[in-house]
């Protein structure tokens, strides 16, 4: 289960002086929100079918040891982080490139990990991490169970319409939300696993990365339009909608 | 290289999606600018391509195997004509099938890939794409490197 650190959307984000990146120096880093229900999918499978659960991190990611341990304190049987990637990996293209070269090194039957993250700017990890491996992937799951020697999952579409599809291993799968909430551990718990530590690092050989989008400019969303209160008897208020949405086309008459 | 852009269509096996005719929009004008025109790839019923007046050109995939979503099939075929069609641009929605095939198709294809993208154009030969990240925070905008290279880009649908 790949995770990874991303920053806090809670915080007020600052860009960097160029305007080309975020300024991440003193933002909070948590796990990927679609990263904690993988691995709670993960755990789900465990606790079902027998697996052994591996939490992988990216060492250059911020704050990734706590994310790690909390991995640990949560059921993962492992954690590794690893190293080889640049100072900091920030683009899903070289995450991808990264973890490929890892998973090529110590292979998983099944890799399990977020359909997508609050920054991956340049497309998403589990199609990217598939491409590389020469793997079989499906994206925006619901669910997976062990099958017959592969996996039934479910894959969610707009219209709330479901697919379930038989996938033979290994796979590549993009967890969009686990069928159970995931899991609490307790601070206590993952102090305990911090005093054992147990991380352990790996370093690893980037596959190839596909050419990279150039990023010109980062900005705030410009503020375009503003709130118009309408007041008066809930007579007034409701013609004023109805004018609303025939002057803007989406009603007719 | 050619300036076509190429939309994936998207469909329920009777009716295509209504982001698809989003994407198709886009993608005329885009491909104005460009110099060349949209090609659409339809995988699965053949006879959709009756819905897909608008496009330049329709390239209709169908096989058994494509009458349902499925994404290693579908992945197949937007391979197989992404290397016959060479379009400079490849537009598809950020919906489950985009979602799934965009960043392997980018892996395979060896071309930048712009995700969540809100805005497209083209100016000087440069596809410039704006894309929300971080939940709304922030925007950026990221322009395909002045290199030979087929960018693609996904658009979300409303």
């Amino acid at each position: 289960v790949p995770i990874k650190a991303v920053p806090d959307l809670v915080e007020e984000i600052e860009l960097t002086s160029d305007e080309t990146d975020i300024d991440r120096e003193f933002l909070k880093f948590v796990v990927s929100e679609w990263d904690a229900q993988a691995l709670e999918e993960a755990l789900l499978i465990k606790d079902a079918a027998g697996a052994e659960v591996v939490a992988v991190g990216l060492a250059s990611d911020p704050d990734i040891d706590q994310a790690l341990y909390t991995a640990l304190a949560k059921g993962a049987d492992s954690a590794v982080k690893v190293t080889g990637g640049d100072e900091q990996t920030k683009l899903t293209g070289d995450r991808a490139a990264l973890l490929a070269g890892y998973l090529t090194a110590e292979p998983a039957d099944l890799v399990l990990t977020g359909v997508q993250a609050a920054d991956d700017l340049d497309g998403q990890l589990p199609p990217m991490l598939a491409a590389h491996l020469g793997q079989p992937h499906v994206s925006v799951v619901v669910a997976v169970e062990a099958a017959d020697g592969g996996v039934t999952v479910r894959q969610e579409f707009a219209g709330g319409r479901v697919h379930e599809l038989k996938v033979g291993l290994p796979a590549v799968i993009g967890v969009q939300a686990a069928r159970q909430a995931p899991r609490y551990a307790p601070i206590s718990r993952i102090r305990q696993a911090m005093q054992a530590g147990g991380l352990r690092e790996v370093a690893a050989d980037p596959a190839a990365s596909a050419p990279a989008p150039l990023v010109r400019r980062m900005f705030r969303p410009e503020q375009t339009t503003h709130a118009q209160m309408l007041t008066g008897s809930a007579d007034d208020v409701a013609g004023a909608i109805a004018d609303l949405l025939r002057d803007r086309g989406l009603v007719k008459g | 290289m050619s300036g076509n852009v190429m939309v994936l269509a998207e469909h329920d096996g009777k009716q295509i999606s209504d982001g698809t005719y989003e994407l198709l929009g886009a993608a005329r004008h885009l491909a104005a600018v460009l110099g060349g025109r949209t090609e659409v790839a339809l995988f699965g019923p053949r006879d959709l391509a009756a819905q897909l007046g608008g496009a330049g050109a329709v390239v209709s995939v169908d096989h058994p195997a494509l009458a349902e979503y499925l994404p290693e099939a579908y992945e197949q075929a937007l391979l197989a004509v992404l290397a016959e069609r060479s379009p400079r641009l490849v537009l598809m929605s950020t919906a489950t099938p985009g979602l799934d095939l965009g960043a392997a198709a980018a892996v395979h294809w060896q071309a930048p890939l712009a995700a969540y993208v809100t805005k497209l154009a083209a100016t000087d030969g440069v596809i410039v794409a704006t894309a929300q990240i971080l939940g709304g925070q922030s925007r950026l905008s990221s322009g395909e490197p002045s290199r030979p290279r087929p960018a693609r880009a996904r658009v979300p649908r409303r």
